[in-house]
């Protein structure tokens, strides 16, 4: 029978032949990845009271990235207490303030092609851009996986989500996602398996795709997925496969088959789209960026795991560069990962951005979760190249963010309210 | 196995779509560990006075997608210490839904219970029969049936329990 490509990597993780949708199955873990907020201060407790340790630390990955760097005593203690287990566990992959877990992990070398993949983080859907099947989990279910090797999941459904066509310039993979959820809402996967697919997804690089399956999250997706191609494999290849994240020579195998069902299928035009931005409070209010009429902005915010990669901070240079941040706004710019600040580093975005007077912040998930710099005041207005938008997320629980992608929070930046980063950009190309 | 039903008011009512439990704690509160210091700054933005009113055994309700954003631990372990017994939603985020069972917190989806319940309503869920009741009005709706796997993991109070209850392997 054809089978979805969700449903051959569940298949493979319970070691059977076949699933179908609904049935519920018990899957061998590939890799476990958790981080300072979610992981040992939580998990810990709870391994002691089962008496046990690490099923296999050789597959567990443990980065810390939601209290770095530590701003108070609380902060410093949960990352004291993460290093500590590290030792004590043996953990050896673990990246200490080397960036996000998301942007990290496939960096690192641990994703690849086929794998089943627990990470303990809501957005960690963001792994299922290199075809593995990678869901997010609380701290209790962590410890189970961590205790045992395993987990049940229900095999989802999948929609498959087809973009057809090609991006214009001056869009991004945020574009598609913000477009997504205001289309289709919140809700719209509940559980199911989003499967991007078609033209626009496959020109797409890695650090896109990513952006893609992190924000199915957004969506309500079990898991989000992109049949992995070329572009996959030399991105994994390049990032030295280690602990697990090898690529199989029968990586062609995971995609879904002819004939397989899919719930639902959405088909779009890429080239049709512009730019997207969602209002507060909700990635579900996203709308053309010329929608939302003149709204000004205290501050711009470029940060996080689905914002601040590589890709992104090329797109906020290719607006800033030769341009100056608003007077009476301020532009933070946050690079996703250590990796990524060297090499932006090595080729001049970061000059670029610190130019036009961005600010730069320590990697991590900083105030795109309310934990680090760049909290908002009573009343203020950000515009922000991160997921999530609720109420109070960036500080202040009258405080408005506003979602976009990195083209757009830059020329946002440059014209002090929110702005269509097109004209911007055809104006240099003139 | 079946978990206990559950009987009592409805001590609160989330009427927001997608609703992030994070504010029932507030974001800036996600770090407490402590569960008396989190059950004390609970719904301070929604109800001040909620810690007086509820009892034990008491009832929430939810709307769509409840759960929906970070499925965090720790607001629902503010109510569990305040005394709420179980909660009931229109429907569930997924990660949400599967955090709490895991932490063996009784909890079913139930489209329509928006319009069946009014806050302090008596209320009473049967798992036998997959029903919700409506004490205080004799109404009743169905539940959507919750996988067995699930229902023995709420009966079990929770994956850590049910982990130490299976036999060694």
């Amino acid at each position: 029978m054809p089978l979805t490509l969700a449903e051959k990597l569940c298949a493979k993780a319970a070691g059977r032949e076949a699933v179908a949708p609904g049935e519920i199955v018990t899957a061998r873990v590939d890799l476990a990845m958790i981080h300072d907020s979610g992981g040992p201060r939580r998990v810990e407790p709870m391994l002691k009271e089962l008496g046990v340790g690490i099923w296999d630390p050789s597959r567990v990955v443990l980065i810390t990235d939601h209290y770095v760097p530590a701003v108070d005593a609380e902060s410093a203690a949960i990352l004291d207490l993460t290093r500590k287990f590290a030792r004590r566990q043996g953990v050896e992959a673990f990246y200490d303030m080397q960036g996000i877990c998301h942007v990290v992990l496939p960096e690192r070398g641990h994703l690849a092609p086929g794998m089943f993949v627990a990470g303990g983080d809501s957005h960690s859907t963001t792994g299922g851009a290199f075809g593995a099947f990678m869901i997010g989990i609380g701290a209790t279910e962590m410890a189970g996986v961590l205790a045992t090797g395993e987990i049940w999941v229900r095999v989802p459904e999948t929609m498959r989500v087809e973009w057809t066509g090609r991006l214009g310039h001056g869009l991004a993979a945020k574009d598609i996602m913000l477009f997504l959820c205001g289309r289709l809402g919140m809700d719209a996967a509940n559980y199911r398996a989003v499967e991007f697919d078609g033209d626009a997804v496959r020109a797409l690089p890695m650090s896109e795709r990513m952006v893609l399956t992190n924000m199915a999250a957004e969506l309500g997706a079990k898991v989000g997925l992109v049949p992995p191609d070329r572009t996959t494999i030399d991105y994994v290849t390049a990032a030295g496969a280690r602990l697990g994240g090898r690529v199989g020579a029968d990586w062609e195998r995971w995609r879904s088959d002819d004939g397989a069902t899919f719930a639902e299928t959405h088909r779009f035009d890429a080239g049709a789209l512009a730019p997207q931005v969602a209002a507060p409070h909700s990635p579900e209010n996203a709308a053309d960026v010329t929608a939302h009429g003149t709204v000004a902005i205290d501050q711009a915010y470029i940060g996080a795991c689905t914002g601040a990669k590589l890709s992104d901070l090329h797109m906020a240079a290719a607006v800033l560069r030769g341009r100056k941040v608003a007077k009476g706004v301020r532009l933070l710019v946050a690079p996703a990962s250590a990796r990524t600040t060297q090499q932006a580093a090595a080729d001049g975005t970061l000059a670029a951005l610190t130019e036009a007077g961005a600010i730069l912040l320590p990697s991590g998930c900083g105030a795109c979760a309310g934990y680090g710099a760049g909290i908002l005041a009573e009343n203020e207005v950000c515009i922000s190249a991160t997921a999530r938008n609720f109420k109070g997320r960036m500080g202040h629980g009258t405080s408005k963010v506003y979602l976009g992608s990195p083209y757009t929070v830059a020329a946002s930046a440059v014209a002090g309210r929110i702005a269509d980063p097109r004209a911007l950009l055809a104006e240099r190309s003139r | 196995m079946l978990p206990k039903n559950l009987r009592g008011r409805v001590a609160f009512i989330f009427e927001e779509v997608d609703f992030d439990v994070d504010q029932i704690i507030g974001v800036k509160n996600i770090k407490i560990q402590d569960v008396a210091e989190l059950a004390k700054v609970a719904m301070q933005a929604y109800d001040p006075d909620f810690a007086k009113k509820v009892k034990p055994g008491d009832i929430l309700v939810g709307n769509v997608n409840f759960g929906y954003g970070h499925p965090h631990y720790p607001p629902m372990r503010a109510m569990r210490h305040l005394g709420i017994a179980g909660l009931i939603a229109e429907s569930f985020s997924p990660g949400y839904w599967r955090g709490e069972v895991s932490m063996g917190f009784p909890q079913v989806p139930c489209p329509g219970i928006l319009k069946l319940v009014e806050r302090w309503d008596e209320v009473e869920v049967d798992w036998a029969s997959e029903t919700v009741r409506n004490l205080a009005k004799g109404t009743s709706l169905p539940f959507e049936p919750i996988a067995q796997a699930d229902r023995d993991m709420i009966a079990a109070g929770g994956l850590v329990p049910y982990l130490k209850s299976q036999p060694a392997a």
